[in-house]
């Protein structure tokens, strides 16, 4: 198993690398090309890409072991994040069309041109540092404890973290963007068919798809509802999708793919096709997640129905090694453009307003990558719960930058004051409650700092005097661009 | 209003009350039932309903 695992790591780093450096042919100089691939990406690669980015190690670790520990619960969740793509339809092309009128490049500096305050996108970059850093940690963590526990610690936890973060570093530096749509493309194939094959192992170790759907039914079928064997109470079920369905907009890495489609129609293309990929990985992570329940009962630890259910003779050896890259696929993809996407959020919206001097902002960008990487892989090490908490929190932290994104586009009131303090107070609050583990009222952290946000936006936005003609001049070629495309 | 905007609304308005029916049905309705045919078939075709509705709302586009 080690030196098998060693091997096909080795084999996936090399074809990682090598395409990444492929990608490097073609690349243009300036931001746009390196941040955003020029904006001439294809319809097909953006969706493998968003894919890629999207789905991290959690799928087939964490949602397995929801699922595990909660039941059917998993599937509703990760389904009704699936149906927040909707938010893609409606904000979509209205980032693509005010990106193209302005040359945006981080969504940050849309909301600053919008409000007409350096500061508020100044404010969205640190908000995503701060969440997304640690949630970068965490995907580390995720290899590092997958590959020591199942080379028995041939490659050891910091070795692990060592490998996922210079292969996502390689991949982003390599031609930013271009690299990642390119490895990122590559690793989602690869990630659905380690788990699609490993998936049809278990189930063919159940008896086969009956067997396992009897089985499942009658020694476990608590877990078919819900609230099931209790983690899927109603408000546990609001607290997590309800952050996660507005994921598309409020998480920069994602967000800033809608400005790089090379048209509308590529953004379509995209969508429809994360769409089908989303809710095909979603199902296997869900039955994987099911079939660990009945191969390896009673676990302590849900989040190690995986590894567990990899070291089974469910397994054939070659296939728990494909599922293990399959799995770092996941991880890396995630991490390198959260890398890329954060050194564009530091180097246009708090480098540039500070140091005006562009000829430095590429440099600076990179600089930012190496930094971030630093700082993940230092947090990976330490293993500090609190790295794990703010990790979770990341979803429910970026909720906080939803009402300025929204009111950016819908509300022409909103002012950069409601936008500052809504991100700022409510991203606090939402940490601290976090961390506390308080709810108040019996009311979770992230429907807390949502609440919070929306009634700090509108309340202060009101309070203070809107730029009604940014406002109109920021909508105008928006707007055009909406009925020339027609589109509602 | 035109015909296409009056489409897309419409399109709209069932997605949001697919998605409260999303919470609804399974929390409801189909409270502590432990089959299949119960929420895992519920929240499947929901996802199938909403990736159909958000087809639709795109289908419009004019690139």
């Amino acid at each position: 198993m080690t030196l098998g695992l060693i091997g096909a790591l080795a084999v996936y780093a090399l074809i990682g690398i090598g395409v990444a450096f492929a990608a490097r042919r073609g690349l243009g100089a300036g931001a746009t090309e390196y941040y955003l691939a020029g904006r001439r990406a294809g319809g097909l690669i953006s969706a493998l890409s968003y894919g890629a980015t999207t789905y991290s190690a959690f799928m087939m670790v964490g949602l397995a072991g929801l699922t595990y520990a909660g039941g059917v619960g998993a599937l509703g969740f990760e389904l009704v994040y699936l149906a927040g793509l909707g938010l893609v339809a409606i904000f979509g092309p209205r980032f693509w069309l005010a990106s193209r009128a302005f040359g945006f490049i981080t969504p940050a500096e849309m909301l600053s041109h919008r409000y007409a305050s350096r500061w508020v996108g100044g404010v969205m970059a640190v908000t995503a540092c701060v969440f997304l850093i640690p949630y970068s940690a965490v995907q580390l963590m995720g290899i590092g404890y997958l590959v020591s526990g199942l080379t028995d610690m041939a490659i050891g936890f910091e070795q692990g973290i060592l490998i996922g973060a210079a292969l996502a570093l390689i991949w982003t530096l390599a031609a930013g963007m271009r690299s990642v749509l390119w490895t990122d493309a590559l690793q989602v194939v690869v990630m659905l068919v380690t788990s699609l094959i490993a998936a049809g192992f278990v189930i063919a170790a159940l008896g086969g798809p009956a067997a396992f759907l009897e089985s499942t039914q009658a020694d476990h079928g608590e877990w078919l509802s819900v609230p099931g064997p209790g983690l899927f109470s109603l408000t546990t079920f609001f607290a997590l999708t309800v952050p996660w369905f507005f994921f598309s907009i409020s998480n920069p890495q994602v967000s800033q793919r809608l400005f790089t489609t090379e048209s509308i129609g590529a953004m379509r293309r995209m969508l429809l096709g994360f769409l089908l990929l989303g809710f095909v990985y979603t199902l296997i992570s869900v039955v994987w997640g099911f079939s660990a329940l009945q191969l390896v009962p009673d676990l302590d630890q849900p989040d190690l129905a995986t590894p567990r259910l990899l070291a089974t003779d469910a397994i054939p050896a070659p296939v728990a090694i494909v599922l293990v890259v399959g799995i770092v696929a996941a991880a890396v993809s995630t991490v390198d453009s959260i890398l890329l996407s954060l050194s564009s959020l530091a180097a246009r919206d708090l480098y540039r307003p500070l140091a005006p001097r562009g000829s430095h902002e590429m440099i600076a960008g990179q600089a930012v990558i190496l930094v971030v990487t630093v700082l993940a892989v230092l947090f990976a090490r330490l293993q500090l719960d609190l790295i794990t908490v703010l990790s979770v929190a990341a979803s429910s932290g970026l909720l906080v930058t939803v009402p300025s994104i929204v009111g950016c586009f819908f509300w022409r009131r909103g002012t950069a004051a409601g936008a500052i303090v809504s991100m700022v107070v409510a991203g606090v609050t939402v940490t601290v409650l976090q961390l506390t583990g308080f709810d108040p009222l019996g009311i979770p952290a992230s429907i807390w700092g949502g609440a919070l946000a929306v009634a700090l936006f509108v309340g202060v936005s009101l309070a203070t005097r809107p730029d009604s003609a940014r406002a109109d001049a920021f909508l105008a070629p928006v707007e055009q661009g909406l009925a020339q495309h027609r589109i509602r | 209003m035109s015909d296409d905007r009056r489409r897309g609304n419409r399109t709209l308005a069932l997605l949001a009350v697919t998605i409260v029916l999303a919470y609804a049905v399974p929390y409801g309705l189909l409270r502590d039932q432990p089959v299949w045919q119960g929420a895992f078939l519920f929240w499947l075709v929901f996802g199938v309903v909403a990736i159909g509705l958000i087809a639709w709302l795109v289908s419009d586009w004019r690139p």
